[in-house]
């Protein structure tokens, strides 16, 4: 059974019941994270180091969190960042990568137009700037209403939808090249 | 109408294509029993981590032996020699010439303050236009390209959404709220008969 944030965030504050409130926070967010840092690299490998980093950062600083945002928002911005921190520090590696996993799709799967559409796709979020492309990925990828990206991003909505417009138009012009 | 058709239909209109390419999306391949495993790996790591940190033994820092006690002492002695030697008059002879170096640093200072110079002239003369070049991509968008798209999708934005968006530039126009008293005698005595009607229509207890 899932505990409520509330009753994970109770079990931290003892020290005796840290470790088994971090098992049970993985077990509430850890599906969400990972789909959510996956989108920014282009293999499992890459989203397991994120989302490890992102555990410890967690691990390390819950002590910290005082409840002015959402757990779950907290937990997003971290993986958000950790994420967009791994790509900077490794962006030619992960340029190779994105046409790797592209050559892995097309032996897994025999859709060649859209796997070169996936791999268009995929280099065109890769040039988009560092918040742009984190906006794009919550809208397009997870799906979350402007508000809730608001919250993470702690960006007015206005800004945000005129943000996604750009992006998905940038993207589009790359797609259609 | 639910979340996720109002996001569908955004990018419907925004650009068809990449809404028929998240329609086909393929799945991600994840290795069986990931997530089972993801709590013990990271506890791990997380024991490696604070483990290694223990076993960090703290570094001696050797010292002579009795710094500590003269430290204080030899301190006072060099500012009383400092203060001796001011109060003595002893002067310090500075070189007759200038040293070669210095000449040649003094060519290079006047030649930089000269490029420095016609830059400067010329970042006057033609004023730095405002660009949309930045890092973080949401700040790429100038306010006037999010008023933009505000303007033309009004119907997406309700009231607290624009004032969020539009305040802080608010705050950074100063307006003089300076009112001469005359004109504000000739205000109120302009729209006495509205001003009497808006006191008694609020006047309700």
């Amino acid at each position: 059974m899932k505990l409520t944030d509330e009753e994970i965030l109770l079990q931290f504050k003892e020290p005796a019941s840290k470790e088994k409130a971090f098992r049970n926070l993985l077990n509430t967010y850890q599906e969400r994270l990972y789909y959510h840092v996956r989108r920014y690299v282009h293999n499992h490998e890459d989203a397991n180091d994120i989302l490890q980093n992102t555990c410890i950062k967690v691990w390390n600083a819950i002590d910290n969190f005082r409840g002015e945002s959402g757990l779950y928002t907290w937990l997003y911005r971290i993986a958000g960042n950790e994420a967009i921190t791994f790509l900077n520090k490794n962006k030619k590696r992960n340029e190779v990568d994105i046409e790797q996993t592209t050559a892995n799709y097309r032996s897994a799967a025999d859709t060649i137009d859209g796997d070169e559409m996936t791999l268009k796709l995929e280099r065109a979020i890769a040039t988009l700037p560092d918040k742009q492309k984190q906006v794009f990925i919550m809208r397009y990828y997870d799906e979350l209403p402007y508000e809730k990206i608001a919250e993470i991003s702690e960006t007015s909505v206005g800004a945000l939808k005129a943000s996604y417009h750009h992006a998905v138009k940038k993207i589009e012009e790359i797609l259609i090249a | 109408m639910n979340k996720n058709t109002d996001i569908l239909n955004e990018l419907k209109e925004i650009s068809p294509i990449l809404l028929h390419l998240k329609e086909n999306e393929q799945p991600l391949i994840i290795p069986v029993g990931y997530f089972e495993q993801l709590a013990d790996n990271c506890m791990a790591e997380i024991n490696t981590t604070s483990g290694l940190l223990a076993s960090v033994k703290k570094e001696n820092i050797k010292v002579p032996a009795n710094y500590f006690d003269t430290f204080g002492d030899t301190i006072v002695a060099k500012i009383k020699e400092q203060e001796h030697t001011i109060s003595t008059g002893k002067i310090i002879e500075l070189p007759a010439q200038e040293s070669k170096i210095f000449q040649l640093f003094k060519k290079v200072a006047f030649a930089a303050a000269v490029v420095g110079a016609v830059f400067l002239v010329k970042e006057v003369q033609q004023p730095a236009v405002l660009e949309n070049n930045c890092e973080d991509g949401i700040a790429c968008l100038t306010q006037e390209e999010i008023y933009q798209y505000m303007n033309a999708n009004s119907h997406e934005f309700d009231v607290q959404q624009i004032q969020e968006t539009v305040e802080p530039t608010l705050d950074t126009i100063t307006v003089d709220y300076t009112i001469e008293k005359q004109d504000a005698t000739q205000y109120i005595e302009e729209n006495k008969l509205i001003l009497e009607f808006d006191e008694s229509s609020t006047d309700i207890f």
